[in-house]
């Protein structure tokens, strides 16, 4: 009993362990506000969630001279929330120093609204993100909020979200209530995308005057920006720090005509940026690439030096989904692997076990050089996988080739005939009496 | 900003309750005419829209500018009433993805909205097709905005070489690094094609052909080996013969399966047992036909 007793005693401990290793990992989240105390209290709903999520911080003011993010070489946070107002960043921090902390394979929310600091404006363009000019706002007049935006139109109801299972699994099931600034993705952008636009009827302007210029309306208006860099760190940029209040968490939308909607999905979408923000959803892993012969000059040679030309080979890469604290198997049918040298010689599509398996069979090219396998995943949302492995193709050595082919029996038989006619003629002229 | 929210919404919730009359009014328009101008400024095409759902057929080229001139009122507002929003909104029928050009003071009252070709594509791109074309006017002060469909109009891009239009192009390259792309099959060389395996049967026994003419032929006219050799010289004589062979069949030998650094020193003992018994062996030949003076042709 008592041994018994010991060994549950040990067990509890183990399990106390494994629980401390786990909140060690926790992740350090610094929140930065222009008043942290307001923010507290206005945005306690999000912030909440956050804790609630495994991270581990506080809000700080935007503008504190003791602010830091870096310790000598040594990130002090993993990840980095920032409230944008008018105030400028304060201690350490710059700029700068905020790239480098993205750079660094950090994560990053930014929001603003429309009196945001040059400095936050400076920061979201280096990402990416264009913030549409200082005093204008995105304005509705077909689908504001007539509960808080009757007088200016600039609470614009926004339902035009990304379709993406990545970013917002199931999609959702109200309009977002959101009083900002418009933002912009330059067209060229190869690493940003809009998880919320405008509706068709929208526009960015001065709720005051008549506008002249349409430069910024419609679908290329966006609210919400999101950013999958190319070290795979993400930023979010968002037009509104309101959208994240507790009061638009509560809201509920109202129409033109004065008809209650229900409920805001301003919850759903602002806790759904901010997990695909923070990695905790999209997020890809790959891992045992591997690749064999299946038939040719080593058949089942798993990852050989080289290839000789027209091996039959297959490749295959194990690829997981993580999202919410779980890898499951990742199922697509759009993975694409290439052979290359220089140019792709060979694109083909993976097939999946349904286990995250992912393989396919290929004839390798008949063209002989420094080959490589390229995997390069890009799906919107979803975080990248790039993967390369070299193999080198051989041409056939000279005793690889095909023998005996009956149609150089004719020459066999000269060369035979040669050799029997010297011997006889030898014979006969030698010996002849 | 965020702690204004809540007296933002008291405030808007006094003013909606306050001012619900002064923003009901009503937006309407009057005087819509659209208008695709030549580039010399001449009118191609002229239409008088009167409702919210025109359906025109309106042809945009790059050479062409579409115009719309509209005047719109506010029910009880000020008689020169101009609303904040009078957008002209082209939406590319494919993509979704549309262009706005917003409305202007025109010189004779009202308001005029001109799409250019060139502004049309800096918005959306190269996306030649169909679009459709709507009015937008919205203002603060009504809470009844007004959208008109003006219908459809096709959009021309410089045809090419060929005369036919440009393809669509992706706007923004992101969304074609999101699509997979096509699958290359690397196309390998067909091996050459083999002649029938009877032709060069048949043509085996040709190349072997000679070889049995000059046996039968050399048989015919006397060919034998009855000079050879007997007694003591008979073993050297063998001897030769069969290096000759032997060195034939290592020849064989090389060609199946024995290589250069194999083959040399056996051709070299071959090589020389051969030469020394070919010696003997025909030394004696020669000393036998000398012995024995040739008969005399006649």
């Amino acid at each position: 009993m008592a041994r018994s007793s010991v060994l549950l005693a040990a067990a509890l401990l183990c399990a106390a362990a494994v629980a401390a290793a786990g909140a060690g990992q926790q992740q350090r989240l610094l929140v930065l506000a222009d008043d942290p105390a307001a923010i507290k209290t206005s945005h306690s709903k999000f912030l909440a969630s956050l804790k609630q999520r495994g991270y581990r911080g506080n809000v700080k003011a935007i503008g504190s001279k003791t602010l830091q993010l870096k310790e000598w070489d040594d990130w002090l946070y993993d990840k980095l929330v920032i409230f944008g107002g008018s105030k400028a960043l304060g201690g350490a921090v710059d700029v700068e120093q905020l790239v480098e902390f993205v750079d660094a394979g950090h994560d990053l929310l930014l929001a603003v609204d429309s009196g945001v600091s040059e400095e936050l404006r400076a920061l979201a363009d280096q990402l990416g993100v264009d913030v549409d000019a200082s005093g204008h706002s995105v304005i509705d007049h077909f689908n504001y909020d007539a509960a808080t935006g009757a007088t200016d139109h600039a609470a614009v109801l926004a339902s035009n979200y990304v379709q993406s299972e990545a970013v917002l699994p199931g999609g959702l099931k109200a309009p977002v209530l959101y009083r900002g600034v418009g933002l912009s993705i330059a067209p060229g952008s190869e690493t940003a995308f809009a998880a919320l636009r405008g509706s068709p009827t929208a526009y960015s302007g001065r709720t005051d005057a008549a506008q002249t210029d349409a430069k910024l309306a419609g679908p290329a208006l966006t609210l919400v920006a999101l950013v999958q860099l190319r070290n795979n760190a993400r930023v979010a940029v968002a037009g509104s720090v309101d959208m994240f209040s507790d009061a638009a968490f509560a809201a509920e939308a109202t129409d033109r005509q004065n008809k209650n909607l229900g409920a805001v999905a301003n919850e759903a979408f602002c806790t759904a940026v901010s997990k695909w923000t923070f990695q905790e959803r999209g997020v890809l892993r790959a891992s045992n690439l591997s690749h064999r012969v299946v038939s040719g000059a080593h058949p089942g040679a798993v990852k050989p030096e080289r290839y000789r030309i027209n091996d039959e080979v297959e490749f295959s890469v194990d690829i997981q989904e993580c999202a919410d604290g779980a890898c499951k198997a990742f199922k697509a049918s759009d993975v694409q692997v290439e052979l290359v040298m220089l140019d792709p010689y060979v694109r083909t599509t993976l097939t999946h076990d349904g286990a995250g398996r992912f393989s396919t069979q290929v004839k390798v090219p008949d063209t002989y050089g420094v080959f490589k396998w390229v995997l390069d995943y890009r799906r919107l949302g979803y975080s990248y996988i790039e993967l390369t492995e070299t193999v080198p193709i051989r041409p056939f050595k000279h005793n690889e080739y095909e023998r005996f082919i009956v149609q150089a029996y004719p020459y066999y038989a000269s060369i035979a005939s040669m050799m029997a006619g010297f011997l006889a003629v030898g014979a006969f002229f030698l010996w002849t009496k | 900003m965020a702690r204004a929210l809540p007296l933002i919404l008291a405030l808007a919730i006094g003013v909606a309750i306050g001012g619900a009359a002064a923003a009901d009014g009503a937006i309407s328009l009057s005087g819509v005419t659209v208008r695709v101008l030549e580039a010399s400024g001449s009118v191609a095409d002229k239409h008088s829209v009167t409702g919210p759902d025109a359906r025109l057929r309106l042809s945009l080229d790059h050479t062409r500018t579409l115009e719309v001139k509209l005047t719109a009122a506010l029910a009880g507002g000020d008689a020169d009433f101009r609303p904040q929003q009078a957008f002209l909104r082209l939406t590319a029928r494919g993509s979704g993805d549309a262009a706005y050009f917003a409305a202007t003071k025109a010189k004779g009252g009202g308001l005029v909205v001109t799409a250019k070709h060139d502004e049309l594509q800096k918005q959306v791109g190269t996306q030649p097709g169909t679009y459709d074309a709507a009015l937008l006017v919205g203002d603060t002060r009504s809470a009844q905005p007004v959208e008109w469909a003006l219908g459809e109009v096709k959009v021309l891009y410089p045809p090419q070489d060929d005369g036919s239009q440009p393809e669509a192009k992706p706007y923004r390259p992101l969304d074609a690094t999101f699509r997979p792309k096509p699958e290359i099959v690397h196309q390998h060389r067909q091996p050459e094609r083999r002649a029938p395996a009877v032709v060069s049967l048949f043509f085996s026994l040709v190349a072997l052909a000679p070889l049995a003419a000059y046996v039968v032929a050399a048989l015919r006219i006397g060919a034998n080996l009855k000079g050879f050799p007997t007694g003591a010289s008979f073993l050297p004589a063998a001897a030769f013969h069969a290096g000759l062979a032997a060195i034939c069949a290592l020849y064989l030998l090389f060609w199946l399966q024995l290589n250069l650094m194999q083959t040399l020193p056996i051709l070299a003992i071959l090589g020389v047992v051969t030469a020394v018994f070919g010696r003997i062996t025909l030394q004696g030949a020669a000393a036998a036909a000398a012995a024995k003076p040739p008969q005399k042709q006649e």
